[in-house]
């Protein structure tokens, strides 16, 4: 099994009302899927701000995993980095001009 | 470092200017506990080792009678300019639990209910923001600012800004910008560089206003307000559908340019792959655009599956073909014989085909730039204006090329399914850029979470205006937030926003406001609770990973150095950063945890640096594993205080990413109109009235609200303009430049004789100038050669008014921000900016002033 943690930071956990949840995968799970719960657990509001379509979520999002942006993984069908413990950051704009 | 002299002991030290953006270098000199003198570090070659006489004068307001020492409260609760607060004084520890208790109490509800907003970004802003839920925003700037500067640059340059290759540059053609003459990220470096080689280059300025940069150019156009776009696509008429001179091979290679569109304005895709098709013209067939071996049409008109195509590039032609010489004429006022000379010089010193050897290798060379600021970007259409002067640019392949325009602030990037290039963001990474304020991909559109309402605005780099029009009517603009608390430092918000009247209703609505302040500023009035702020020359503060550079000068690290203690009471005269407070503030209302969780997020600290939970780490220590999990082992915090510079070449692929193959950049804005329809039926759902027609993947040129005057009698445009001797509002106590200021008329209104006798005016008289939109306001005349007979302007930093500002006298100036109307005409939907281009009537006030 895959226990990833997610830490939201920024605007993102007025949404949520979480610091951090914890998510429990099988070996193997991509990171489509780890976002795909992530919008079950979270409510319509949150899901429709993370918007799976085709291989990329809302670009207003800034997705890390184990520190590496999901910008540079690009395809959400790409298992999560291996190991038992996947550290993800989910952040919402906290920068801007 | 430590010099005997006549005078006593001297001692010297490395620090940062903070008045502007452009933070330069400097040492200062103390002597018998004064600082006695700030120069340009001779060390630091961002900005050239040189300080400007704002930055040399800076030390003038750490003695300020003005200056906050111990934190106030007020007793007043009624708010407002010119209401007196009822100031007491309160300990530290009543200052920090009062503040402290309100940020649990929000933190508990709605963190998102805490507007935090700053322009002087610390070390822990942005992550003490992330860790409490909210986000930072620079409320002093973006309501006409970077508003269409930041997302082309991004776009096509993966930078924030860029400026041209002065050292290997021939011509520079500024439009609405003043380059290397007043405040900004590049000023010191752009003054001195053009010094050098000012002979070699011809500099162009177009501006209504001969501005400080105009009066030391080769040539001063003036230009009618708010027309820039016209007059660049005019150059890009010529240039293109006339005078043949453009890059084509950089066009087809490294660019959206040969890409097909269809009748739609959208791609025309392979029906199974989904890839964007393009023209080839060796087998005369539509082909994916990366297909090998593929002879790509820039021009023509094609049959693809049954429907009509045409390369971008020759939208983009047909689209330019109506700016003629002539009908730019018409719109700004220019010949046209004026805009056929420019686009010819622009176009022959771009010199396209040409190279030149750098380092041993062979790199195209266009040493031609258009540079451009608030000018463009002050407008209802600013992304408009934006689209034409990229444009202008990417047409000659002058993008990161030697002599070429050269982006700073750099972030990374990657290649997106449809092969263009989309920057890649670094959240709460000091140094790395403003975060994901790329337009492309656009952010997908969600109903509006953000109090400034970011989620209708998928291709700004900000919406900051709309901050001001959800807060005052939230039920309109599906609001959810709605600021309990305003947390503000170092943002004149109450100035620099909307206007005096329009901002007094929006810091009145908000219920509790704290200030950190040097000096009590317009917003700081405002405040229940002020903490006293460091002067810049007592604050501790590195960049961690920040390296500036700029142009193809060598990447720079360097941060603040504390050059004296605060005058505060003790123990709080060892303060060295107001970080400090904000890590006190965190822990008395139960999130230090998380900013420390925050810090080994955001600025990846490996274990060896890592903070863990249930440690507690001063200051000091948060520095010292930043700047060594960055920097190494041995350039921890002692390194930093000792010797705090650090010069980095940068290889020649660093400073010239343009000639090497990377990701295609756009011509032509596709991913607009997909944006554009989602902000347009999300707005429709829940019925908020939004203009949405600003939404074109094309400049072209519309009219601001001022062109078309609500009544004849409104004969004048009127325009602000920024002055040397002030930066931002930072600078507005200081005695020597206010000085300054007086004797060059910074209070006054330019004019010129022509429209003044027009209207039977002199210079010195006091006159009443009226908006369209009714607003007025009193001012003196200057009557000047040096601007356009249809404009009159005022200059950016007058029209103060609070005590510390005015030094107890009265305010001087036009504040012209007060002059503005944030309605739904002059507001852009699509950038966010408000339209500053005014039209204005003047009329003598009989009984003087």
């Amino acid at each position: 099994m895959i226990e990833a943690r997610i830490h939201f930071f920024g605007p993102i956990r007025g949404l949520v009302r979480k610091k951090e949840q914890l998510v429990v995968l099988e070996e193997g799970a991509t990171v489509r899927r780890l976002l795909d719960e992530l919008g079950r657990a979270n409510g319509a509001e949150f899901r429709r701000y993370l918007v799976l379509e085709g291989a990329t979520v809302n670009p207003a999002l800034v997705v890390f995993l184990n520190g590496e942006s999901l910008d540079e993984i690009l395809n959400l069908d790409a298992p999560l980095p291996s190991g038992p413990r996947v550290d993800v950051m989910l952040a919402s704009p906290i920068l801007g001009g | 470092m430590q010099v005997a002299t006549a005078g006593g002991a001297e001692r010297q030290v490395r620090t940062m200017c903070r008045l502007c953006l452009n933070r330069c270098g400097v040492v200062a000199t103390i002597r018998n506990g004064k600082v006695v003198r700030v120069d340009g570090d001779a060390a630091n070659p961002y900005n050239q080792g040189k300080a400007c006489a704002k930055g040399r004068a800076g030390f003038y307001t750490i003695d300020s009678p003005y200056r906050v020492t111990r934190p106030l409260r007020r007793t007043n609760p009624r708010k407002g300019p010119g209401i007196d607060p009822g100031w007491e004084t309160i300990s530290w520890e009543n200052a920090l639990d009062i503040v402290a208790a309100k940020l649990k109490e929000i933190g508990a509800d709605d963190p998102r209910n805490l507007w935090r907003v700053t322009f002087d970004r610390s070390l822990l802003d942005e992550i003490w923001c992330a860790a409490f839920g909210t986000s930072l925003q620079s409320l002093s700037s973006g309501f006409f600012c970077g508003n269409a500067v930041h997302p082309l640059h991004f776009l096509n340059q993966f930078a924030a800004e860029a400026v041209p290759d002065v050292p290997l540059t021939r011509y520079i053609l500024s439009v609405g910008g003043q380059f290397g003459a007043v405040v900004h990220y590049d000023t010191m470096n752009g003054a001195f560089e053009l010094g050098h080689n000012r002979e070699q280059i011809k500099v162009v300025v177009v501006d209504p206003l001969c501005s400080h940069a105009a009066s030391m150019a080769d040539e001063w156009i003036p230009i009618r307000p708010g027309t820039d776009a016209a007059f660049l696509l005019g150059l890009i008429n010529l240039l293109v559908n006339e005078l043949g001179l453009y890059d084509g091979a950089f066009l087809k290679t490294f660019t959206n340019a040969p890409y097909l569109i269809g009748e739609n304005g959208q791609y025309l895709r392979d029906p199974a792959t989904r890839k964007v098709l393009v023209w080839d013209l060796a087998t005369q067939t539509a082909k994916p655009f990366d297909a090998d071996g593929i002879d790509f049409a820039l021009l023509g008109r094609y049959q693809v599956s049954g429907g009509d195509a045409r390369p971008a590039f020759q939208v983009i032609a047909d689209g330019a073909r109506g700016y003629t010489p002539e009908e730019v004429c018409r719109i700004t006022g220019i010949p046209a014989a004026t805009v056929r000379r420019i686009a010819q010089e622009f176009g022959e010193a771009a010199s396209i085909g040409a190279t030149i050897q750098i380092d041993g290798r062979e790199l195209p060379y266009r040493p031609a730039s258009v540079t451009w600021y608030r000018g463009l970007s002050s407008h209802k259409h600013a992304l408009m204006n934006g689209f034409a002067v990229m444009l202008l640019q990417t047409l000659i392949g002058g993008l990161d090329v030697p002599g070429g325009l050269m982006g700073y602030h750099r972030v990374k990037y990657r290649t997106t399914e449809d092969g263009l290039l989309a920057t890649i963001a670094h959240p709460g990474r000091v140094g790395s850029g403003p975060g994901p304020t790329n337009p492309y991909p656009p952010r997908t559109v969600t109903p509006p979470q953000s109090i400034d309402l970011f989620e209708l605005f998928p291709v700004a780099c900000y919406s900051r205006t709309f901050a001001v029009k959800a807060i005052l009517e939230p039920e309109k603009y599906h609001a959810p937030i709605r600021p309990k608390m305003l947390l503000q430092r170092r943002s004149n918000m109450a100035f620099t926003g909307g206007g005096r009247e329009i901002m007094t209703e929006v810091l009145r609505s908000i219920p509790f406001i704290v200030s950190f302040a040097l000096e009590i500023d317009e917003t700081a009035e405002f405040a229940d609770v002020i903490f006293p702020d460091l002067h810049y020359l007592e604050q501790l503060e590195s960049g961690v990973s920040g390296e500036y550079h700029t142009g193809s000068q060598p990447a720079t690290f360097y941060g603040s150095r504390p050059v004296l203690n605060p005058p505060f009471d003790s123990p709080w005269d060892r303060l060295v950063s107001h970080d400090e407070i904000l890590l006190e503030l965190a822990d008395r209302a139960g999130f230090l945890e998380d900013v420390y969780a925050a810090c080994n997020a955001m600025w990846k600290l490996p274990p060896a640096y890592a903070l863990k939970p249930g440690e507690r780490y001063s200051y000091g220590e948060l520095m010292n594993r930043a700047l060594k999990a960055v920097h190494g082992e041995d350039k921890g915090l002692e390194w930093y205080k000792k010797d705090a510079i650090l010069v980095k070449e940068r290889s020649v692929e660093e400073r010239y990413p343009g000639a090497f193959p990377k990701p295609r950049i756009h011509v032509y804005h596709e991913y607009i109109l997909e944006a554009g329809r989602q902000v347009d039926a999300l707005t429709r759902e829940l019925n908020i009235p939004w203009d949405t027609s600003g939404y074109v993947p094309l400049a072209e040129w519309r009219p601001c609200p001022a062109h078309e005057p609500k009544s004849p009698e409104f004969d004048l445009y009127m325009i602000t303009a920024k002055a040397p001797y002030h930066a931002l509002t930072a600078t507005g106590s200081n005695p020597l430049l206010r000085e300054v200021g007086l004797r060059l008329g910074y209070h006054e209104i330019a004019l010129s004789p022509e429209a003044a006798k027009r209207k039977g005016l002199k210079n010195g008289d006091w006159v009443e100038v009226e908006t369209d939109s009714g607003k007025k306001a009193t001012g003196r005349l200057k009557l000047t050669h040096a601007i356009h007979p249809e404009v009159a302007s005022v200059w950016a930093s007058a029209g103060r008014w609070a005590t510390s500002a005015t030094q107890g006298k009265e305010p001087l100036g036009i504040h012209f921000n007060s002059l503005l109307t944030l309605d739904d005409e002059h507001l852009d939907f699509v950038s966010a900016a408000i339209d500053s281009c005014l039209r204005v009537k003047i009329s003598k006030l009989e009984s003087g002033h």
